[in-house]
């Protein structure tokens, strides 16, 4: 016996195993789609390899264990098989041809297949070189390549794995497969007219195919171009145009209209009452739109549509269905409900050219699918309406953002025997953290530091209030001192804020001859000093109510006074810094900044702000803060 | 973590002019709004002296304390009063450094803080 014709039985028994495991996945739709088509494929290769290698390798001659005849039927069943299962699925609308580049080729191949089974009739029976055999098998391959790369439904995989299996098996056995190739035109066959069945699937898989992607596409890009920022109104209309002449065309009606429910105010009685009215019609129905009697009958159509989802076909019947009909000069109409989630919007109409035939069911669903992208349209515009208003609000907060950092101290004052450096980070776009540095003459310098109880824009104005307020007071008395500052202005402030609002305040002038800080607050966090001779730092209450706490009656504030040795530090800080949370819930602490405070301290001022932040940053992790961050540094030197 | 903050109610036996108002989790901008209108829907409601047993109050940030400063003053206006008590270290800091001790009555326990009504 030939050794290598084991082999090729071999061979042959796992080419036909090999497809049956992913049959079972293939067909629950769980495999992934390129498996069964691969294996195809896979099944294919190694029949061109077998080929080339009965006609050339050490296997030469072995493979004539299937007569000419056979291969010739083994190849046109296959290939009969092939056409039968893509044409067939391409024609039901469904599978091949969704990939425009593919879907010529497909089509070449596919009637390549008559000439190419002739050739292969020609090269089993005929004179030409055996070789040649291998040309009709690398065709059927190629096809398979093709078609698998066209991402096939899950019930044509199967019939794909179905004929790898055949295939096998036939050589296994060494018979023609012709009764396989038949069974799966049946197959291909029953799958077909079931879809004719289900009439009008296909045109309604074309409308998606049509309309979908590309409409959509089409959708975004017009709504994010200038052409529709200049004239919002349009959107809708636009696209339900669209959608409309799409629907007609497609069922080959010669009228259409849609109609919304409208609210407004009746003036007579002041009450709010809810119209069908008609934004859209065209072709036959165009009059519609303007004619007054049109809002009833399209009440009318609603009531005969009722509660349900589906579109009807409305004849002439009885007096209900007459009257709409005479209002639209309509002798048939198809009607569909414009619904979302429970809530009626409107109804699309439909109207026949010459109709007197009930609309066929496919047309229904085609005016069912314009429905229900109406809603679509509908939902689309209420949301862009909203992003327009949002996108409107955060430029202004932008603006807001811009102007409140534009009054912070662009640049640190240059004080004798200080070194002064500052941050804030605004936990939104607009904050109610404060701190400023104004020169005064004679070598001194006022910083204050403030924060407004709440956040946001509200805090934010306070904010800018307070800022404008201090500045005008020091530009009045450059000589003030801090608890004359905080006393005016706690006056001028507390008026202006609502009840619930107080703000923390602290204000320090720092004297660079004597190197004295003087200081008043108005209930603002610890003020931290480290000591450079002691290596410790201190924390010093700033005392005082926070400014609008007292209504009236505003007292005297009192001031202290802290002199800086060379080296010494203060450290300024709003509880946004020490209240910062990390994932846990756990706050960073006044510890947690001393220790940091410490741990930097021999850097520059400058240098010691960014430590101290990363260090924060660095605690609080991926957790976004809440509350707005202020650092105050001075080095004395 | 529970971020919430829980108002609970409690009648006080003999008095029906008073309740005792239990605050729980922490009280920031995201509780202020229900706090308000529950308190507001109090002090309408004719009760004049509120005891607010803060045991159980984790955190209170500015926005909080802004609004248990605001009932301080209406209960005062209205001839009432706005008791605090077992107010907790944290809780107590942050009175403390806006200077706000001076202005809300703070008790050690609700029975302390009642007595001082009668």
């Amino acid at each position: 016996m030939n050794p290598s014709f084991d082999l090729l039985e071999t061979l042959n028994l796992v080419l036909w195993l090999l497809p049956l495991p992913f049959l079972g996945l293939a067909l629950s739709g769980r495999g992934r789609s390129w498996w069964p088509g691969w294996v195809q494929v896979g099944t294919l290769s190694l029949l061109v390899l077998l080929e080339v290698a009965s006609q050339i390798g050490p296997v030469s001659g072995s493979f004539a264990w299937i007569s000419d005849r056979e291969r010739l039927w083994n190849f046109l069943g296959g290939a009969a098989l092939q056409v039968a299962v893509s044409e067939g699925s391409a024609w039901s609308g469904l599978g091949y041809g969704q990939r425009k580049v593919l879907a010529p080729l497909r089509r070449v191949l596919a009637f390549g297949f008559f000439p190419a089974a002739a050739i292969a009739a020609l090269l089993w029976v005929g004179p030409l070189h055996p070789f040649a055999r291998v040309v009709p098998w690398s065709i059927l391959l190629l096809f398979e390549v093709v078609a698998v790369a066209n991402a096939p439904v899950h019930w044509l995989r199967g019939l794909r794995i179905a004929s790898a299996a055949a295939l096998g098996f036939s050589l296994y056995t060494k018979t023609a497969w012709l009764p396989f190739s038949m069974l799966a035109a049946v197959l291909t066959a029953t799958q077909a007219l079931s879809k004719i069945r289900r009439d009008g699937t296909r045109r309604v898989q074309r409308a998606r195919e049509a309309l979908q992607p590309k409409a959509i596409q089409e959708l975004l890009a017009s709504t994010t171009g200038p052409r529709l920022a200049k004239d919002e109104d349009s959107l809708p209309l636009e696209r339900l145009d669209a959608l409309l002449s799409f629907a007609m065309q497609s069922t080959g009606t010669s009228g259409g209209a849609v109609f919304l429910y409208q609210e407004e105010i009746v003036p007579e009685v002041g009450t709010l009452s809810r119209r069908l009215l008609c934004p859209l019609a065209k072709g036959q129905l165009k009059e519609i739109a303007n004619d007054p009697a049109s809002s009833q009958a399209a009440q009318v159509l609603m009531a005969l549509v009722g509660e349900s989802d589906q579109a009807r076909d409305i004849g002439p019947g009885g007096m209900v269905q007459n009257y709409a009909l005479h209002v639209f000069r309509a002798s048939r109409l198809a009607v569909a409900p414009i619904r979302s989630r429970d809530k009626s919007l409107g109804i699309v109409v439909l109207c026949p050219s010459d109709g007197r035939d009930p609309f066929p069911a496919g047309d229904l669903h085609v005016l069912d699918f314009l429905a229900q992208q109406t809603v679509f349209s509908l939902h689309y515009e209420a949301v862009y309406h909203r992003l327009q208003e949002d996108s409107r609000l955060s430029r202004e907060f932008e603006i807001a953002s811009r102007i409140q950092r534009s009054l912070l101290p662009r640049t640190m004052p240059v004080v004798p025997n200080l070194a002064v450096s500052a941050r804030v980070l605004p936990a939104r776009e607009v904050g109610g953290d404060y701190y400023d540095l104004l020169p005064l003459p004679d070598e001194r310098m006022v910083a204050v530091i403030g924060d407004v109880s709440g956040k946001g824009l509200p805090a934010g104005m306070i904010m800018l209030i307070v800022r404008t307020t201090l500045h005008l007071l020091i530009d009045a008395d450059p000589q003030t001192n801090p608890a004359r500052l905080v006393q005016a202005l706690e006056e001028r402030l507390t008026p202006q804020l609502d009840a619930f609002t107080f703000m923390t305040f602290l204000a320090l002038r720092w004297s660079g001859r004597d190197r004295v800080i003087t200081w008043s607050g108005a209930g603002h966090e610890h003020i931290l000093w480290r000591s450079a001779q002691e290596g410790k730092i201190h924390r010093i209450r700033t005392g005082g109510l926070a400014l609008g706490l007292q209504r009236d009656n505003f007292s005297p504030r009192e001031e202290h006074k802290l002199f800086l040795s060379p080296g010494d530090l203060v450290v300024l800080y709003t509880d946004g810094v020490t209240d910062c949370r990390d994932a846990s819930g756990t706050a960073w602490g006044l510890d947690r900044l001393e220790e940091s405070v410490e741990r930097h301290h021999g850097q520059a001022a400058e240098s010691l702000v960014e430590s101290i932040l990363s260090d924060l940053d660095k605690f609080r992790g991926p957790v976004p803060p809440t509350d707005d961050r202020t650092l105050v540094v001075f080095q004395s030197t | 973590m529970n971020h919430a903050l829980d108002l609970q109610v409690l009648p006080v036996p003999g008095r029906a002019d008073t309740r005792v108002l239990k605050l729980s989790g922490e009280f920031d901008a995201t509780s202020v709004e229900r706090a308000l209108e529950e308190v507001t829907a109090l002090l309408d409601a004719g009760v004049r002296h509120l005891v607010v047993d803060c045991e159980e109050l984790r955190y209170v940030n500015s926005t909080g304390l802004g609004v248990i400063l605001h009932f301080s003053r209406v209960a005062r206006e209205r001839g009432g009063s706005f008791l605090l008590c077992k107010v907790s270290e944290p809780v107590y800091e942050i009175i403390e450094i806006i200077g706000a001790t001076t202005l809300l009555e703070i008790h050690d326990t609700v029975q302390e803080a009642l007595q001082s009504l009668a």
